[in-house]
C-alpha cells in the first residue's frame, strides 16, 4: 500500500513535467493546426537558461543568502529564455510556411529541432571563435570582454552535460509512513498554479477569446479584427513559457542536463496532448499526468528500460483507434 | 430501368441532416439537373452517390445493384464519375497523365508488369496514351496534352476534369457546377460537350448547376432540393412555375421583400 | 528564385541534362576507384557511402514522393535489413547463406515489417503519420538495444560474412563501391519505369490528392501498401549492404538521427524526382566528408538546410520532369506544336 502511494506521487511528479510541455504542443496546435516539433527542445533551452542563471547566483552565494528569491529568479530566466526562443522560432521558421503545407512546416520544424540541439552544444566553439575574431594581429574584443564571452558560452552550453547544484535538497515532510519531498510538492504545486492560471486566461480574457478565436477559424478572426500574429506569437510565447518552467523545474529535480534531453519528454508529452486531445487545454492536462501513472505503473511490470516504449505505444495506439483524445480534439483528420 | 436510384437516403453530420429522404430515380443515358439554393445538399449527394460519404439510412442502387456504403474506387470501378465543384485537378501532371490516371480502372498492368516490362505493360502504355489523346480531342484540348494540368486556363481546366472523368468510359457522369465561372460563350461550349457525351458517349448525365437558364435548356429532368429534400421534380416548364420552388428560391409571397 | 531556376533550367539544352550530364556523372564515379592514389581508399569509402545513401533515399522516396506517406522512421527498415543479414551471414547464430540470397531476404524482412505497420496507419495524414512513424523507428531501435539476447544489445554483432558472388568475394571497398553504384543504376531505371506506368500514376494522383484519387478508381489503400513495402524493402536492401560491408553493427548505427539524414538527402533532391536523390546523396554525405574541418557542424547545418528550403522551394531544387507522352509518337513526321486552346 505504501509502495502504491510513493508510486502515485512518482507518477504525478512525472506527469507534472508532461503535462506543463504538453500544454505548449496543444496551444500551437489549436492556433496554427501544426505539431511543433521543436518544442522539446525550447523545454531543454529553458533548462540551460535555468541552469547558467543558478550556477551564477550559487556561484555569487546570493543563492545561500536567498535561496526563494534565487529559485524564482532561475524559473523567470528559464521561462524568458524558451518563450523568447519560441516566438523567434516562430518568427522565422513557421511563420514563411503559414500557406504552405503541413508537411513543409513539419519539415522545417524539425530542422529547427535539430538547429537548437546542435546551437546549444556548439555554443562555447561560437563563443570562442566570436571572441577571438581578428584583423590581422589585433582582435576584435578587448581581452576582458573575450574572456567573458568565451567564459559566459563555456558556462551556458557544450556537448557535455550540465549539473544543476542541489538547491532543493531531499528534505521533505511525511505522511504516516510515507516521505514526500519538498521537490515533489513543489513540482506539483508549480504545475497546478500555472495550469489553473492558463485555463483561466484562455477562457475569461480577451486575450484568451482572441486565441480560442483564432484556433476556430484564422482568417475570420483576422476579419473581426484580431491581430492574428499577434496572438499567434503570444500562443507561442506562454506555450513556450510554461516548457521552459517545466525545463527548469527539471533541472532543479534530476539535477543533469543534456543537449538532447528535449526528444524523448518531448515525444511523452506529445503523446500526453494527444491522449487528452490535441487542441484541447484540459485535456493536455489530464493527458500529462495519465501518462505520468502509466508509465511508472508499467515498470511494475515490464524491465525499467522498456519505460519509453510504453510511451511510443501509447501514442500509436492512441492516434490509430482514438485519434480525438480523450477530451476530444481535432484529431489530425483535418485536410492537408 | 433506373440507371441510378436512391430511396429515402439520409446523411447527418453531427446534428445537421444534410440530405433528408431522399428519393431519386435517373433514367439511362438522360441529363438530369438537380438545382437548389446554396446548402440544400446537392454536393452532398453526389458524395452519397461516389462513396465519399455513408449515408445513414437509404440506399442507392446502380442498374440495380446496391452500392451504397461502397468505398469510392470501387463506386468507379462501377462506372460512375464526377467532377468537383471547386475544381481538383492532379496539379503537377500533366494533361495527358491526368487522363492516364482517369484511365486506372479500365487497364490491368500491376506493379510487377511495369518492373519487368512485360508484354501487357508495353502494349497498355500504347494503348493507354493512344485513347488519351483520343479523349484530348473529343474535350478539345488536343495540343496540350504535355502542359502541367495548373498551368491551364480556367475552361481547359473544367474540361481536363471532364476528360479525366470520362476515361475509364463511365455509364454515369455526375457534374458538379461545371460552368461555374465561366463566360457565356464558354457556357455554350460547355453545354456542346455535355450534349456529346450523351450523344456520342451514351453517358448518363447528372448535373448540379446554378446557370438557370443553362439549366432549362439543357435539362430532361430537374430535381429540386432545399434544405436537404427533395421539393419538386419533373420538366423544365413544370419546375419553371412550380410555386413551390419559386418560394424556395424566392421566399414566400407574402413576405417584405416581394 | 524558382523562377530563376526553372529559367536556367529551360535555357540549357534538355539534351544535355538528359543524356551528357548523367553519363559524364556516371563516368566519374566508375573512375574513382581506378585512380592511383594513396587517397583511394578513403574516396573510395566516403563516395561509396554515399552511393548506400542514394539507395535508402530511393526507398524513402518511395513512401515520401510517391505515396505521401511521411516517413520519419525509416531507420528503423535499414536497421532490420543489416541485423537480417547479421543473423544469417555471420557466426552470430552461425548461419551463413550466400549473398544475393540474404539481400533478397533482408528486403523482404523488412517489406513484411513495413506492411505490417502501413496497416493500422492508412487512414493517418501527413504530420500525424511522421509522429507514428516516428514512434515505431524509436520502438524497434530500443527493441534492438534491449533484446540483448537476441541482438547482442548495445555490444553489436561482429565478424559478418564478406560478402561472395559466383566466385568472386568482396576482399576490398571496392567491390562494394561498385556493387552499390551498379545496384543505384538498377534501382534508379527499374523505378523510373514504374513511375511512368499505372503503378507510378496512381501513386501520383494520390500523392496529389488522395480524395480525388479514390473517386478516380484507384484503391489509395491498396497502393499506399504496395508504396510502404518496396520502399521498406529498398531500405532493407540497403541496411544488408551497410551490414556486409562494415563488417560489424550496433544499434546506435540506426538512430533518429540516420533517419533524419535520408530525409535530408531525398529533400534536398525534389520530393518528386528520383535522379535528385543523387544530388542530395553527394551533397549531404560525400561533401561533410570531404571537408572534414566542418563534420562538428554537420548536424547544425542540416537544420538550418531543412528550414531554409522549406521556406525557399518547398518541392527541393529539382522538381520532376513531366514526361512528355504527347509528342512523343508524333516525333516520326510533322511535329504539331500549336497549341489549340
Amino acid at each position: 500500500m505504501q509502495k502504491l502511494i510513493e508510486q502515485l506521487i512518482n507518477g504525478m511528479t512525472v506527469g507534472s513535467f508532461y503535462a506543463l510541455i504538453a500544454l505548449g504542443y496543444t496551444m500551437v496546435y489549436g492556433v496554427l493546426s501544426m505539431i511543433n516539433f521543436a518544442h522539446g527542445d525550447i523545454f531543454m533551452v529553458g533548462a540551460y537558461f535555468g541552469c547558467f542563471t543558478i550556477t551564477q547566483l550559487s556561484a555569487s552565494g546570493f543563492t545561500q543568502a536567498h535561496p526563494i528569491l534565487a529559485i524564482i529568479f532561475t524559473f523567470l530566466a528559464g521561462a524568458l529564455g524558451s518563450a523568447l526562443t519560441g516566438i523567434t522560432v516562430e518568427r522565422l521558421a513557421y511563420r514563411p510556411l503559414r500557406k504552405a503545407s503541413r508537411l513543409a512546416t513539419l519539415i522545417s520544424a524539425i530542422g529547427t529541432s535539430i538547429f537548437l540541439q546542435e546551437f546549444v552544444r556548439l555554443i562555447p566553439k561560437f563563443g570562442s571563435s566570436i571572441a577571438s575574431i581578428h584583423f590581422g594581429e589585433k582582435n576584435l574584443f578587448p581581452e576582458s570582454w573575450s574572456t567573458a564571452i568565451t567564459n559566459v558560452t563555456k558556462t551556458f552550453g557544450g556537448a557535455m552535460v550540465k549539473t544543476y547544484p542541489g538547491v532543493l535538497g531531499t528534505a521533505g515532510i511525511k505522511l504516516g509512513e510515507i516521505a514526500i519531498s519538498y521537490s515533489r510538492i513543489l513540482i506539483l504545486a508549480i504545475a497546478i498554479v500555472f495550469m489553473v492560471l492558463l485555463y483561466l486566461l484562455v477562457r475569461l480574457t480577451k486575450i484568451g477569446k482572441a486565441m480560442r478565436a483564432v484556433s476556430e477559424d484564422k482568417d475570420t478572426a483576422s476579419l473581426m479584427g484580431i491581430n492574428v500574429n499577434r496572438i499567434i506569437s503570444n500562443t507561442f510565447f506562454i506555450g513556450s513559457a510554461l516548457a521552459g518552467i517545466a525545463g527548469v523545474m527539471m533541472g532543479l529535480f534530476y539535477l543533469q542536463i543534456r543537449p538532447t534531453m528535449g526528444f524523448t519528454p518531448g515525444i511523452k508529452a506529445f503523446t500526453a496532448a494527444v491522449v487528452g486531445g490535441i487542441g484541447n487545454i484540459p485535456g493536455a492536462m489530464l493527458g500529462g499526468y495519465i501518462l505520468g501513472l502509466a508509465e511508472v505503473i508499467s515498470i511494475q511490470f515490464l524491465p525499467a528500460v522498456y519505460k519509453d516504449i510504453v510511451a511510443f505505444t501509447i501514442l500509436i495506439v492512441m492516434l490509430i483507434f482514438k485519434p480525438t483524445g480523450i477530451l476530444g480534439g481535432s484529431g489530425g483528420k483535418n485536410k492537408l | 430501368m433506373n440507371i441510378i436510384s436512391s430511396s429515402n437516403v439520409t446523411k447527418r453530420f453531427g446534428g445537421l441532416e444534410a440530405i433528408r429522404n431522399l428519393d431519386v430515380e435517373i433514367s439511362e443515358a438522360s441529363i438530369t439537373s438537380v438545382i437548389g439554393p446554396n446548402g440544400a445538399g446537392k454536393t452532398t449527394f453526389f458524395n452519397c452517390i461516389t462513396g465519399y460519404y455513408k449515408p445513414e439510412f437509404g440506399n442507392i442502387l446502380f442498374l440495380e445493384k446496391e452500392i451504397t456504403g461502397l468505398p469510392p474506387h470501387r463506386i468507379a470501378e462501377e462506372g460512375i464519375s464526377r467532377t468537383y465543384q471547386n475544381i481538383r485537378l492532379f496539379n503537377s501532371l500533366t494533361v495527358i497523365e491526368n487522363i492516364l490516371a482517369g484511365e486506372h480502372t479500365k487497364l490491368h498492368c500491376s506493379f510487377a508488369d511495369s518492373l519487368i516490362a512485360s508484354k501487357r505493360y508495353r502494349m497498355e502504355e500504347t494503348e493507354s496514351i493512344k485513347r488519351a489523346k483520343e479523349i484530348l480531342s473529343f474535350v478539345g484540348l488536343s495540343g496540350c496534352g504535355d502542359q502541367l494540368a495548373c498551368n491551364l486556363a480556367y475552361g481547359a481546366q473544367r474540361r481536363l476534369e471532364i476528360a479525366r472523368a470520362i476515361a475509364n468510359s463511365p455509364k454515369v457522369l455526375l457534374l458538379d457546377e461545371p460552368t461555374a465561372g465561366m463566360n457565356p460563350s464558354e457556357t455554350v461550349e460547355m453545354i456542346k460537350l455535355i450534349r456529346r457525351l450523351r450523344d456520342k458517349l451514351n453517358i448518363t448525365i447528372i448535373l448540379i448547376e446554378h446557370d438557370i437558364k443553362l439549366v432549362m435548356e439543357i435539362s430532361e429532368k430537374i430535381i429540386v432540393l432545399d434544405f436537404g429534400s427533395k421539393i419538386a421534380e419533373g420538366k423544365p416548364l413544370e419546375i419553371q412555375n412550380d410555386p413551390t420552388v419559386i418560394e424556395a428560391y424566392l421566399g414566400k409571397k407574402n413576405s417584405l421583400y416581394q | 528564385m524558382k523562377e530563376f531556376a526553372s529559367k536556367l533550367f529551360n535555357k540549357l539544352d534538355q539534351r544535355i541534362i538528359r543524356y551528357v550530364l548523367p553519363s559524364l556523372i556516371s563516368i566519374v564515379i566508375l573512375s574513382i576507384p581506378l585512380i592511383n592514389s594513396p587517397q583511394k581508399n578513403l574516396w573510395v569509402r566516403i563516395i561509396g557511402y554515399a552511393g548506400l545513401y542514394i539507395i535508402l533515399g530511393l526507398g524513402l522516396l518511395v513512401h515520401v514522393g510517391l505515396a505521401g506517406m511521411f516517413d520519419l522512421g525509416f531507420a528503423a527498415f535499414y536497421a532490420i535489413g543489416a541485423y537480417t543479414y547479421a543473423f544469417l551471414a555471420s557466426p552470430h547464430f552461425n548461419i551463413h547463406l550466400p549473398f544475393l540470397l540474404v539481400l533478397v531476404l533482408a528486403g523482404s524482412f523488412a517489406a513484411i515489417v513495413g506492411l505490417l505497420i502501413c496497416i493500422p496507419v492508412l487512414k493517418l495524414r501527413g504530420d500525424y503519420l511522421g509522429i507514428v512513424t516516428l514512434g515505431f523507428g524509436e520502438i524497434v531501435r530500443m527493441l534492438l538495444m534491449n533484446l540483448t539476447n537476441i541482438t547482442n544489445g548495445s555490444q553489436g554483432i561482429f565478424k559478418l560474412d564478406k560478402p561472395s558472388i559466383l566466385v568472386m568475394t568482396f576482399t576490398s571497398g571496392t567491390f562494394f563501391y561498385y556493387f552499390i553504384f551498379i545496384l543505384v543504376a538498377l534501382l534508379l531505371f527499374l523505378l523510373n519505369r514504374v513511375i511512368n506506368s499505372r503503378t507510378g500514376r496512381a501513386w501520383l494522383a494520390m500523392r496529389e490528392d488522395e480524395d480525388v484519387a479514390q473517386m478516380s478508381g484507384i484503391n489509395t489503400s491498396k497502393y499506399k501498401l504496395l508504396a510502404f513495402a518496396l520502399g521498406a524493402f529498398i531500405g532493407g536492401m540497403g541496411g544488408a549492404i551497410f551490414a556486409s560491408w562494415q563488417g560489424s553493427i550496433f544499434p546506435d548505427n540506426f538512430n533518429m538521427n540516420v533517419s533524419i539524414n535520408i530525409l535530408c538527402v531525398i529533400i534536398l533532391g525534389g520530393l518528386g524526382n528520383q535522379f535528385g536523390v543523387i544530388l542530395g546523396a553527394m551533397a549531404l554525405i560525400a561533401l561533410p566528408d570531404i571537408l572534414r574541418g566542418f563534420s562538428d557542424y554537420r548536424m547544425i547545418i542540416f537544420g538550418l538546410l531543412l528550414i531554409i528550403m522549406m521556406i525557399l522551394q518547398p518541392q527541393g531544387f529539382l522538381p520532376r520532369k513531366a514526361p512528355e507522352l504527347e509528342n512523343k509518337v508524333l516525333k516520326q513526321g510533322k511535329k504539331k506544336k500549336e497549341v489549340q486552346s
